[in-house]
């Protein structure tokens, strides 16, 4: 599904991440564990060019997104991304956080299709409120971010995501930022997404997680993948040294 | 909270009213007086734009034949013996397009008998009666501007007006740029000093008085700036004046102001036009005799005048049109620059519109508005052949001086907000500027709206120089009101109170606004 080859990035001529390849397969829940520096959360942003590489080619719907020439707002739809830091819209609802994008972006083609602003409103409120019924905040829908706890803001930028229907979401760190309590709460969320087959990218520290929920796991150091298998073999027979290391240090 | 405001107003006029009372106490209640001797010999006639021989010839053949049938001897009469009802005529304080149908003057009040203004708020003088009649015979609507004696000239150059009739002194300079038309009147500069000054008395000749002002050192002598008088002190070759390199040569935009520096005892004498002079001796010396309540009570009394009051109240709305407008062209402005400035630089087209802003916020924020005004209204309007009145380029023109200073500001509000949300909004597949209009923009500004209120307060000062391009703005209003009487006290005064009470005002709606952004957001 995405296919990256000799991905390089470099920050003031430093080698970030050092001609990285991988194939992510659809379905599979990849969590990316790693040292800090390591280069994992400079990878999984320049899988959507938030951070644009400097080499490389980034395969993905049969177009290489890291060409400049590619319109990579289309792709981005389907390529969600959660933030460490939530990055929740603080000048808009709950409510409109989650339908901004969907009615900006999807709205318009339904509006060629002759149906009137209040309709694709309606449409997306009605989804939107689905989504918060998952996850049981649908009171919450006309709050402000600032009123909310990290482990709602965490959820609800996961369904913001979600609204945009894409074929993969992006997690960066995505439970770093939370209070111990609330790491539960949004680790449950992306439990189930993960029990509907979704493909899911995530860089993480939370191991037992890791190890417990995703499908696939890379280990990263020095700006390259250096083990690459299950769960079970990674965090049961690590070969690379570096990796031994790692986990003697956190296990 | 409006409580808050009428305590803040009222003690202001408390405080004013002492200032004033000790500041009426300090005038010196000298008067003064014109020493009686004719310092130069000089003709009037009117001003057209150089090459209008048509509008020239007409007006010459026009006086030949008022001179002959007699209507011009008996306007002289009116004017200088006071036989005969003398006409008024109402002021353009509006914007008035110089078109076929209409006959656009450019003068400059007050320049008694030639034209000055009455407490009815009608302009009148000999100048004024010629155009009107001139008019009437040529079938055109008569349009009567009030502007500073130099803007007379830039107004016909550029078009705005037909012709300046202001008691203009033909010389072989103002020739070479201008035509015009034969002179109808013969005059001559006075010296005007305090009563108190007895330099001048045993002077019976030009020759005594020269004698006596070249025997001065270092004293201000005040004159009306591009006049003859200013030529007569400072020197001039085609006119065969020496000039007095011995005194102070101060330009003032009217006679009024240089006569009340006179007063002030900042200046030593006046060099003015005969008539004119001899008409401000007069209505000064009725006006400093007054206390501070018979001054109140001149400004109340003119104000009460519908026709001042009617001024008053478009001076203000000007001003507070301009500010308002021009705020929101330069919030629009600012914003489009500023997003342009803090885009990434990948595109050529973002590099160059970078540079193309960054001159525009040079090039704004290095002149002074006055020179912005005065170039958009006299040189690039005239000679990219647009039409567009006073008050509109006056809005254009603080819009975009504006837009300048707040893309600054805005610059700043945007790099105040938090990076992840640009990067939120982008990983949603929204494009760059759809997400800065929509997420960051509206957190800038909440940011910054306290600074964006300062620039509301200083837009609404800076518009005092609207006057520059003859726009009635509350300056120009009070200005002309201090003119009926020859008193500026008052006004001057109140036109301070004025401003202080907008500027309280902007104030508290600044403050509500941030309080209601506060409840939407709490942060």
């Amino acid at each position: 599904m995405i296919e990256i080859k000799k991905l390089h990035k470099k920050f003031d001529g430093k080698d970030v991440l050092d001609g990285i390849n991988v194939t992510i397969h659809e379905g599979e829940q990849v969590a990316i564990i790693g040292p800090s520096g390591s280069g994992k959360s400079t990878f999984i942003r320049c899988i959507n060019c938030l951070e644009d590489p400097d080499e490389g080619i980034i395969m993905f719907d049969g177009e290489n997104i890291a060409d400049f020439s590619v319109d990579i707002n289309v792709h981005r739809q389907n390529m969600g991304m959660v933030f460490q830091n939530f990055n929740l819209f603080n000048n808009k609802t709950v409510l409109e956080n989650i339908t901004l994008s969907p009615i900006h972006i999807y709205g318009k083609g339904m509006k060629k299709q002759g149906m009137s602003k209040k309709q694709i409103t309606e449409h997306f409120n009605a989804e939107a409120m689905e989504l918060l019924k998952r996850i049981g905040l649908e009171d919450k829908a006309d709050a402000y971010p600032s009123t909310l706890s990290g482990g709602q803001k965490q959820r609800i930028a996961i369904v913001r995501a979600l609204a945009m229907k894409p074929k993969v979401i992006l997690f960066d760190e995505p439970t770093s930022a939370l209070d111990p309590e609330m790491v539960g709460e949004v680790l449950d969320l992306m439990r189930s997404l993960a029990k509907e087959k979704l493909t899911m990218v995530i860089v993480t520290h939370e191991m037992g997680f890791a190890r417990e929920v995703a499908s696939r796991v890379l280990f990263m150091d020095g700006g390259n993948i250096v083990e690459d298998g299950t769960p079970d073999e990674v965090f049961g027979n690590p070969k690379h040294p570096r990796l031994k290391e790692f986990l003697s240090k956190i296990l | 909270m409006k409580k808050k405001i009428f305590k803040k107003i009222a003690l202001l006029l408390l405080l004013l009213s002492c200032f004033s009372a000790v500041a009426c106490s300090q005038i010196d209640k000298s008067v003064i007086k014109m020493v009686d001797i004719k310092l130069t010999e000089e003709e009037y006639a009117f001003v057209c734009k150089k090459g209008n021989t048509a509008l020239v010839q007409s007006m010459n053949d026009f006086m030949s034949e008022i001179k002959a049938n007699g209507e011009f001897d008996a306007l002289v009469a009116k004017y200088f013996k006071g036989e005969g009802e003398k006409i008024g005529y109402p002021i353009a304080t509006g914007d008035v397009q110089n078109t076929k149908d209409n006959f656009v003057v450019a003068t400059n009040c007050p320049f008694a008998p030639f034209e000055y203004m009455e407490n009815d708020g009608l302009i009148y003088g000999l100048d004024i009666e010629i155009a009107a009649s001139y008019a009437e015979s040529h079938g055109l609507e008569l349009v009567i501007k009030n502007i500073g004696f130099n803007d007379i000239f830039v107004q016909v150059d550029a078009g705005y007006a037909d012709i300046g009739m202001a008691g203009i002194t033909v010389d072989a300079e103002r020739e070479k740029t201008y035509d015009f038309t034969e002179p109808y009147y013969e005059a001559s500069q006075k010296l005007i000093v305090l009563s108190g000054n007895s330099d001048f008395d045993k002077c019976e000749s030009v020759s005594d008085v020269e004698a006596m002002l070249s025997s001065l050192n270092g004293v201000g002598v005040g004159f009306q700036s591009a006049t003859t008088g200013s030529l007569y002190i400072c020197g001039d070759e085609s006119w065969g004046f020496e000039g007095f390199t011995n005194l102070d040569g101060k330009a003032y935009a009217n006679a009024q102001v240089a006569v009340s520096d006179l007063i002030n005892g900042n200046i030593y004498a006046v060099v003015l036009d005969e008539a004119p002079g001899d008409a401000i001796v007069d209505a000064t010396n009725a006006a400093s005799s007054l206390n501070l309540g018979a001054k109140l009570e001149n400004f109340i009394n003119t104000l009460s005048n519908p026709h001042y009051t009617e001024i008053l109240i478009l001076g203000l709305f000007n001003t507070v049109k301009v500010a308002i407008i021009g705020l929101i062209i330069g919030i629009i402005i600012g914003t489009l620059i500023a997003i342009v400035r803090v885009a990434p630089k990948y595109k050529i087209i973002y590099k160059i519109l970078d540079k193309v802003c960054s001159l525009y916020t040079l090039i704004f924020r290095g002149t002074p508005i006055v020179a912005q005004l005065l170039i958009a209204y006299y040189v690039i309007m005239p000679s990219i052949g647009v039409k567009m009145d006073a008050l509109t380029v006056g809005m254009l023109v603080f819009g975009m001086n504006s837009g300048a200073y707040v893309s600054e500001i805005m610059r700043g509000g945007i790099n105040s907000v938090d990076k992840g949300q640009m990067e939120a909004g982008r990983a949603l597949g929204l494009t760059y500027s759809t997400t800065m209009l929509k997420i960051v923009v509206p957190q800038a500004v909440k940011n910054i709206l306290p600074t964006l209120g300062n620039e509301f307060i200083s837009l609404i000062k800076e518009t005092s120089v609207l006057s520059f391009i003859a726009v009635y703005d509350l300056y120009k209003a009070l200005l002309d009101i201090g003119m009926v009487k020859y008193d500026s006290m008052i006004p001057y005064l109140m036109m301070g109170v004025i401003y202080i009470v907008l500027v309280l005002i902007i104030s508290a709606g600044i403050k509500i606004i941030e309080r209601r952004f506060a409840k939407s957001d709490r942060n």
